[in-house]
This record gives structure tokens, sequence and C-alpha cells, in this order.
């Protein structure tokens, strides 16, 4: 909750600073006007700050705390405690992702600053490989996947740290259908398993829950950018315009995204693995009453497979198609 | 959303080398693969035979390099090798030149008990004591011993 204090106060003084000095906040006045205030100073106690930077810093200091990025990450793992329905909605597909579409809804103003782009890109390449490497090592099912939403929250920042906002957003869409697939799925498990969330107390679910399973290993496959399915057509993309800037956080985050893509698929497997494949590591009166959900449950998971498959290929001509006005 | 022409490349990057487009996807399946591979059967290898024989070697060697007796020991052998006084080759052949004659075999005498004159004889012919200053450079901490 302090965390995200932290944000909200920074989005507060960024829309303080823009009001005192546009005397307005609808985004069409401000967006008007910023190219005329581009070579402003802001003053404050004696310090000269270029004006549009330091708005947008604090603007990025809201969607660093409303998207978990590095610094004000802990906060997302930590509500994992909540619902996995609650988890599937808010901390996958709506509330997290306010923060990156804070970023794009402001481009107008980002597009006028260099220096923040350049700290957008790193502090976004920086989450994208740090979440990466702590959702490796934990063991809680739900705490795997809030850090790989941390990731790829740091996927989408980056990109559009690099100016391709439409491929963030890009991302954000397919990552949404995919993570709540996950998200509920996990759900899933954790109801067959008798509310046990340590995946080394799992194994050997795959014969129990067939179904949970397929699509576990589905929504996996399109986490890890398996060819042809969603999280192929976005993140490829990303780490493609990130080598193809040509500038130094270009390559910076180009070599953490490849790296960090090599870690999400090592964790997606070790989480397919500890759950479903492994030798039964759990109590036998748990793991022998496993069983797949109810039919309401198997059609919302069957709802969200379908585009956590084909969305990508579809939506991508319209989204970040060339000549595309998204 | 706003992008200004001098920051969109998103043609420029469809004309990077193939190998940065395909790379993320290798390393993702490779991840994949190493994962599934480590969790199947990363287990046994880690207590196999040929990886704890390889473990216990390092072991081994860090323990030995680890001992303060052990290097005590390389020390010191190390000092008596350096101890040793090493010649250089003018005087090594002068060491030559200078060796006693062989005397010849007295009948009746046998071969080590040689008469008092020839072991005189011997004695006077020792190889002369190296000057000081001619060891080698580097062992000067030799002589001060």
């Amino acid at each position: 909750m302090v965390l995200n204090r932290i944000g909200d106060f920074g989005l507060v003084i960024g829309i303080l600073i823009i009001f005192v000095e546009y005397r307005a906040v609808d985004y069409a006045t401000v967006f008007a006007v910023t190219p005329i205030l581009t070579n402003k100073v802001f003053s404050f106690l004696s310090f000269n700050f270029d004006l549009i930077s330091i708005i947008c810093f604090f603007l990025f200091i809201g969607a660093v705390g409303k998207s978990a990025q590095l610094g004000l990450h802990t906060w997302l793992p930590d509500a994992m405690e909540g619902p996995t329905p609650v988890s599937a909605l808010i901390h996958a597909a709506t509330m997290v992702t306010a923060g990156v579409f804070l970023i794009a809804r402001t481009s107008p103003l980002f597009e006028y600053t260099s220096s923040m782009l350049s700290l957008v890109t790193v502090v976004g390449a920086c989450t994208a490989f740090f979440a990466a490497t702590v959702g490796l090592l934990q063991n809680d099912l739900k705490r795997v996947i809030a850090y790989s939403t941390c990731s790829q929250l740091g996927y989408m920042v980056f990109a559009c740290g690099l100016s391709n906002y439409s491929v963030g957003v890009f991302h954000l869409v397919n990552h949404a259908f995919f993570k709540a697939l996950l998200f509920l799925g996990a759900g899933s498990i954790i109801h067959a398993v008798a509310d046990e969330q340590d995946m080394r107390k799992m194994g050997g679910l795959k014969k129990l829950v067939p179904f949970t399973y397929s699509m576990m290993a589905i929504g996996s496959l399109a986490l890890i950018g398996f060819p042809f399915l969603t999280g192929f057509y976005s993140k490829d993309v990303i780490l493609e315009v990130a080598y193809g800037k040509y500038t130094l956080e270009g390559h910076f985050s180009y070599i953490l995204g490849t790296v960090g893509a090599f870690l999400t698929a090592f964790y997606s497997t070790r989480l397919v693995y500890l759950t479903f494949l492994c030798r039964p590591n759990g109590y036998k009166s748990v793991i022998c009453k496993a069983y797949d959900s109810s039919y309401q449950i198997c059609i919302s998971l069957l709802l969200l497979v379908i585009p956590s498959v084909l969305i990508g290929f579809y939506a991508k001509d319209m989204i970040i198609g060339f000549g595309s006005d998204f | 959303m706003f992008t200004a022409t001098e920051n969109m490349n998103r043609v420029d990057s469809e004309f990077i080398f193939h190998i940065y487009k395909i790379l993320p996807v290798i390393l993702s399946l490779l991840g994949a693969t190493l994962s599934f591979l480590f969790y199947s059967f990363g287990s046994g290898l880690l207590i196999s035979y040929p990886i704890l024989k390889y473990v216990t070697l390092v072991l081994r060697v860090a323990m030995t390099l680890a001992d303060p007796y052990q290097f005590l020991e390389v020390i010191e052998e190390a000092q008596n090798l350096l101890a040793q006084p090493q010649r250089v080759p003018q005087v090594e052949a002068a060491a030559g030149a200078a060796q006693p004659q062989r005397v010849p075999e007295v009948e009746g005498v046998p071969q080590n008990e040689q008469l008092p004159e020839v072991e005189a004889a011997a004695g006077a012919a020792q190889p002369p004591r190296v000057p000081q200053d001619e060891l080698l450079p580097g062992f000067e901490h030799v002589r001060q011993a």
C-alpha cells in the first residue's frame, strides 16, 4: 500500500505541475501546448528543471507504482494473497496495465523528452530481467505468475520507452488474455489440491486434472512466446524494435529482454513440470481427491484460451500494422 | 498515441539481421527445453558419480590450497631450492677444467683406498669457491644468508 501511495504521490505532483504551467488538465489542451513549452524551465527552490522532463518524471513514477516496475514492484506478489479471480482480473489484465496505458496516453509529452524516454526504457528492461530472475526461484504458484506479470509489464514499459507505444499496448492486450488464463488455471489447480499453493507439494496432476493441465500448458506456451501463439507476435516485435533502435538503451533493453525471454521460458516450464508432470509430492489424501473444476470454470478457461492462441495473429495488423491508425 | 518522426524505427527494425530476430525465439525454446531436462534428470545428474568425482577433486584441490601447512611445506621447499647457488657457465667450465686427474690404479691397492699423496693431489684440485659477486642476479639474499 505504501508503494502504491508513492506512485500516486508522483502522479499527483505531475498533474499539479501540469495544472500550474498549462492552466488545464485535459489532454487536448495539454498536448496542443506542449510543443510550445519544450524549452521552458521549471524553477523550484532555486533549481531549474526542464518542464516537460519533470512532468514526465513524476508521471512515470505514477506508472512505476501502478505497473509494479523495479523499485515499486513488491506490492504485486504480495497482493497474491487475495482470491485468484481477483488476481486474474486486477493483477494481470486491468489495473497493473494502467501504468503502461498512462505512458502510452501521455506519449505527446514523453516524445519531447529523450532523457525520460531513456529512463523509461532502462527501468522497463531492468524490470523485465529482474522479475524473471525472481520468478525463477519462487515456489508459490501464484507468486510465479505474479513475477511473470511484473516481467511482462517491463517489456511493455520498455516498448513505450522506445517510442513504440502501439507495440507496448499490443503486448498489453495479448498478455491480458493469456495471463488471465494462467491465473484462472492456477485457481483451478489450487482448488483441486485443497488450497495448496506450494508447487513443491503438487506434481502428478496431469492425469488427474487433464483439462486444467491443457489450459495451463497453452497459457504457458503463449507466455513463453512459442511461435504462432499470442505472446510470440508481441514479444518478438518488442525485441525487434529494441534492437532496431540502434541506441545504447535500445541494445541494452534487447539484451536484457532476450535473456528475460530465456528465463521466462525456464520458469514457465518449471511451473508446468512441478505442478503436473513430476511425481506426486503432496499428501496422498489430497492428490487422490484432485479433480477438474466445475463446468463454469472450464467454460471461462475455454473462453480465454481461444484469444490466447489467436488474438496475436488476428490483431497484429490492426494494432501494430504499418499504416494503422491505432 | 503520438510518435515523433525522429523516434520512428519500426521500418528500421524490419531490416535488422535475421539472427537478432530469431534469437529470442531460439532462447525461449532452449530455456523451455533446458528447464524440462533439468527438472526431469537434473536431480539424477547432480548425484551421479562423474559429477561427484569432479566435485570431490575440486574440493580436494581447494582444501589443499586452503591448508596452511601445505603452503608452509611448499614455501620451505622453494627456499631450499633457492638457497643452492646456481653457477654461471664460465664458473662451471672452470670447475670442469680443475677436476682432479684420474690416478692410475696401483697394483695391490684397492680403488677406494688411494694413496695419501694422491688424496692430497685430489684435495688440491678441488674446484675453486665461486666468488660471491659471480652469483646469478636475484640470488643476493642467498649470499646474505
